[in-house]
Parts: C-alpha cells; structure tokens; sequence
C-alpha cells in the first residue's frame, strides 16, 4: 500500500524575440511543443477519453503560459511546423532506395502534421486550452512557479523581489488558467528557510524540495521523504525520491540510456551537407540539431544502428513494467517501516519526456498498461492497491502529512555560485 | 564515413565537402588531406557533441545561461548594459553548501579614496564571524583592494557565520561593512534516537544521500580559495 505522485515540471524562458524574423532559441520552445508538450497533451486526453481515472501534478511556469498564449509565438510555430514538414518531405524523397531509412522519414513527416493537426485542431494553436479542460475534468492539478523562474535563494536578501516573484506568479496563473494554483514549484527546488512564508502569505498550500531538504531537517523526519514535512508555518514540503526518480532521469543508469533507444545526438542537421540543409537552418553556415535523428543509442562511440520503433516500443512495455514492479516492491519495504502509507514522490523536467528521452512520452502510457502510477490511488491497478481512497483526491495527499512539525527544512545545499560565471551577476541582485 | 569511402569521392566534390567543413586553403589539395581534414573535423563535433549533449547537464544549461563562460559577463550585457558598480558600500553574504559560502562586496569612492596605501601597512580583510552561543570566534581572510567577491570556507555545518569588511592600518582595525547573517545547511541527518533507523538505510549513498561526499556532477572546481 502507498502511494505515487507524478509531477511534470513545464519550464522554458522567455524566448520571445518580435525584433527578428526568425531567432534560434525561440526553435527550443517549438521543439519542445512538438516532442513534449503537445504528445503529452494527447496523451492525457486519450487517458480521459478511455476512462483511465489518472491524475497528475503539472507545474507551468509563468514565461512558459505567456508563450504558450502568445499569438506570435503561435503564428511562428506554425510556420516551424510548415518547415519541418517539408523538411521531412525533402528526406523521404533522398532516403527512397533505403526502405528503413524511409519509413523512418515518414514517421517523422506524421508526427509533424499531427503535430499541426493537434494544434491546429485541438487546441485552435493555444494549449492553455487543453490544460484547462485536463484540470476540470480532474485529469491534472495545475501549479505555478516563479514569476521569471528566478533562484529563490538568490534573492534571499532582498525578500521584496522573492514575494514579487511569488504574488506574479500566481497572478498570471489566475489570468491564464482562470484557477487558484494548488501549489508551488520552487525553481531548481531551491529552498531556503523562510521561502514559504511567502507562498502561505499567497495561500499555497505546498511545495517541492530536493530529498536531502527533507531528510537532513533539524528532527530527523519519521518517515523521510515518503511524507510530507510541515513547515512551522503549516506550508507542506514534498521531498523527492532519489530512488525512483534515478531509475528515470539518470542518463547512466536510467532508462531512457537503453541501447535501442533513439539517440538525441545523432541529427542530420549535423549529419547531412550544409548545402542540402540551408532552407532550414536558423542562420547560413551554422548547424543545428534539426529534431530528425536516424539512429539507436546503440553504445558509445559514432558507430550507430539505424532506430528501430517496433524494438523500442517492446523494451518500453519492459521498462514500464519494471518501473512499476519496484515501486510495488518499494512501497511494501518502505510500508512495513511507517505508521502510515508511503507517499513516493516523482518530479521530472517535463522536456526529459519526449525531447530528450524520444520514447518518453509513449513509456508514461505504457504505465497504464502496468498498473502504473498515472492511475489514482483508488484505481484498482494503482501501485496503492488500497481501493479507499477517493478519486477526487488532490494528487498529492496532504492529510498524509502526519510527522508534525519538524522544525525548519534543511536548505542551502543549493549550491549557489557553483560556476565563477554564474556569480558574476549576484552583485546585480539589490533592491531598487 | 571512413578514409577510404571519402578518398573514393571525385576530388571536386571532395573539396566541396571540405570547405564546407571550414577547409580553408587555396592549394591544390590531394584526397588522402582533404579526407583526413573532414575525417578530423566530423571526429572532433562527434567529440563535442558527446561532451556537450549530456541530458541533464544540457536541459539545464540550455535553459539558464546566465553569463557568457569567458567574459564572466552576464549573458546580452552588450544589448541591455548593467552598471558594473553601484558605488554603495556594501557585503553580502549567500550559502553555497554546508562549508562554502560566497560573498561579494563594494566600497564606494569615497571612503576608497580615504584608504591607506597599501605600503602604508593597510590591507583589506573579510573578518569571519562564527557566532554560536558558545562564543564569537572568528577569522580573516587577507583581500586585494581590486577584489569584489570571495568564496570562503566555512569550517562548522549548521552554525550561523556573519561577514565584515574590514581594513587593518597601522595595527587597528575598522569595520567599513556588515554582511546578512546566514546558517549553513546540516550536511547530513540531525542526530537521533531511535527514529525509524531501518528507514534511512534505505537512501543509499549512490542517491548522493547521507554522505557529504557526493558532489553532483554540474558543480565544478570553483575559481577562487
């Protein structure tokens, strides 16, 4: 018995550039669009539509909302989309006598129109929209995060920038989603102590911190990150789980590092002559990764096999599977050591699913099929097995929240300054 | 593509490829150089690419370029200019992790130009206030005049650390600034009685949990100290 709380952090900056016709980081967001926040999209819709009673934390950063609603930025996505599409079109037409290469090429040249017809279709080219609809129909729990997705412990000495923060941020989650955001994502889950009175003083209920937030707290928690900590001030902290989140995340150890794989790297924006590129490269002369890639994982070293979708949809099902299989072990282990129901708690890059791990997307739905963490904890194939909770439960579980008060959360090991360059701008930070 | 596939391509379009990969000079070049000059090339951006394209380090990166890595700038300084200074005495002072911290300070122009000469046996020190009940200890770190920031090693986890900004002249010492007081964080689990021991066996020192040791792998060798 226990419990998973999946939670998909949707952040990119603010890359709108009005001043140029075309501006490479803007490419990021529509890559993004294309390979994670659209095939997620659909993909909890499809969960709604067959009746899967799943639920989900997403956060979505206030510079992603105002880019995801910016008509611009929309117009120009679709102009992206316009390109690729005929880049994928260029492709299946130079790879016709190399039937795998072709069919690859075709796999592509579909998921861009679906793409355009999701887009398009769907979400008249505004996916708020769709976010909106998941959240009332009980399909996702909506949060926000910083107003820039600034470093909160930064900003720690001037406490007039970091409630600035806070109070837009939840302003612009009002205005987009037309919903009070039921938490908070603290960005990079840079914590220090004292944060969360800014976020009680905007009524948010919770946040998440880095595992170690929790477990090195003043009074060692009971029951570690497998519970929330409650804040003096009664905010609730949510501590990652190293664990899981490991078995994901980790490009060494994790999944998405599997040999059958799509390689991120191998692109033919750099495998392919200038020449042939050049309608579709952002400036002459300059590659970049184009978003269409050939090849498996494979290994280390240049030598890759071609990609092969029907091995790569068969080790997912393995995968998911697995997954699943150790969070059950996980919460019986960890179960038969607490008072309560163990809470494991999952956050991940939104970007990692999908954009970076290609298959990322398809191994989330795969988890249904295994009785995976996107089913809600009274779903009879849920990892919680309990059959009592209620289905309308928030995602995250409060009232599970029975350590107390542990003091202050551990904060600091953040890291600041990591890199001499990263410093050069905290002389900057000062009030007016 | 090997050697010997590219030596098998007709030397115009050889050479075509190798000034598209930056092949620069005007001579008749024969296959087996301009082969080795792409063989190279594609070499060194599969080695780059390798390097650069880590996932998680890349996510991140990519998300939040501060400050360009050679100039130490921040990023687009040259499009929205930032006053380097703002000419107002001040330290502060941030936790890095449960022993560093870093700080960065000014000293406005005026009481500058009221500093000693350093030949007049001045010197700048940052003073390291460790103030647990026990006691005020402390010590100080020696600074150039031209220095604005310092990262500093602080010898005791969970205690609280205060900064001053000081200049010894002639064997006395003044305060020209005060830091924030800050706490470093504990770097590992509070001690305790028997609270669900078994649990915390659980977080594996291959999570980077329980021991101090662990660095993650963004964080490197900081440039000062």
């Amino acid at each position: 018995m226990g419990y998973l709380a999946l939670v998909l952090h949707w952040h990119l900056p603010y890359v709108r550039h009005p001043e140029h016709p075309r501006f490479l980081e803007e490419d990021w967001f529509f890559e993004a669009l294309s390979e994670t926040y659209i095939p997620l999209l659909s993909l909890l819709e499809r969960l709604h539509r067959e009746g899967i009673p799943c639920r989900i934390t997403l956060s979505i950063s206030p510079t992603l909302a105002e880019m995801l609603q910016d008509e611009l930025l929309q117009s120009r996505y679709l102009a992206f989309l316009e390109r690729m599409i005929e880049l994928a079109g260029r492709e299946i037409r130079r790879t016709k006598d190399e039937p795998r290469l072709n069919r690859l090429a075709e796999m592509y040249l579909e998921r861009y129109r679906n793409c355009r017809r999701v887009f398009q279709e769907r979400y008249s080219c505004n996916l708020l929209d769709g976010l909106i609809h998941l959240e009332r129909a009980g399909i996702v729990d909506l949060i926000c995060s910083a107003a820039t997705h600034c470093f909160l412990p930064v900003f720690q000495v001037v406490p007039q920038a970091v409630k600035a923060q806070v109070e837009v941020a939840v302003q612009s989650h009002i205005r987009n989603f037309g919903s009070y955001p039921k938490g908070f994502w603290l960005p990079e889950c840079g914590y220090y102590p004292g944060v969360e009175e800014f976020l009680k003083a905007q009524r948010l209920p919770y946040f998440f911190v880095e595992s170690h937030g929790i477990l090195y707290a003043d009074e060692r928690p009971r029951n570690g990150v497998y519970a929330p900590l409650y804040c003096p001030n009664m905010v609730a902290a949510f501590g990652r789980d190293p664990e899981s989140t490991a078995a994901v995340w980790s490009s060494r150890d994790g999944y998405p590092g599997d040999p059958v794989y799509r390689d991120f790297y191998r692109d033919i924006g750099y495998d392919l002559p200038l020449g042939y590129l050049k309608d579709f490269l952002p400036a002459e002369g300059i590659r970049v990764s184009m978003g269409i890639k050939y090849h498996a994982i494979t290994g280390p070293g240049d030598e890759k096999r071609l990609y092969n979708p029907k091995a790569a949809a068969k080790k997912l099902k393995v995968d998911a599977e697995h997954f699943v299989s150790q969070r059950i072990d996980q919460c019986a282990r960890l179960s038969a050591l607490m008072d309560q129901p163990p809470l494991i708690v999952c956050p991940f890059d939104a970007e990692l699913f999908g954009h970076w791990w290609f298959e990322g997307p398809q191994w989330l739905e795969a988890e249904k099929d295994s009785c995976g963490f996107l089913c809600a904890p009274d779903h009879p194939g849920a990892v919680s097995g309990g059959g009592s909770q209620s289905a309308d439960r928030p995602t995250l579980l409060l009232e599970l929240g029975k350590q107390g008060l542990c003091g202050s959360l551990a904060g600091g090991k953040q890291r600041l300054g990591v890199q001499t360059s990263a410093s050069a701008g905290y002389p900057h930070v000062r009030a007016g | 593509m090997n050697k010997e596939s590219l030596q098998s391509i007709p030397l115009e379009e050889l050479a075509a490829l190798a000034r598209e990969e930056g092949y620069e000079d005007g001579g008749a070049a024969d296959r087996t150089t301009l082969a080795e000059f792409i063989l190279e090339n594609q070499q060194d951006r599969a080695r780059e690419n390798e390097q650069e394209n880590d996932p998680s380090i890349r996510v991140e990166e990519s998300k939040y370029k501060i400050a360009d890595a050679e100039s130490g700038e921040p990023a687009g300084s040259e499009l929205y200019p930032i006053q380097a200074r703002y000419n107002r005495t001040k330290i502060v002072l941030m936790v890095r992790d449960p022993h560093w911290a870093f700080a960065y300070w000014d000293i406005d122009n005026q009481t500058r130009e009221k500093l000693p000469d350093k030949e007049e046996s001045c010197c700048l020190i940052l003073r390291v206030h460790e103030t647990e009940s026990l006691g005020n200890t402390s010590f100080d770190i020696p600074i150039q005049h031209g220095d604005s920031s310092w990262y500093i090693y602080l010898p005791n986890q969970d205690c609280d650390y205060l900064l001053e900004l000081g200049v010894i002249s002639q064997g006395r010492y003044s305060c020209l600034a005060r830091s924030n007081p800050i706490r470093t964080p504990r770097e590992g689990f509070a001690e305790s009685g028997d609270n669900a021991p078994d649990l915390y066996s659980d977080f594996s020192p291959r999570y980077g949990i329980g021991s101090s040791d662990s660095i993650p792998q963004r964080i490197l060798t900081v440039g000062r100290e």
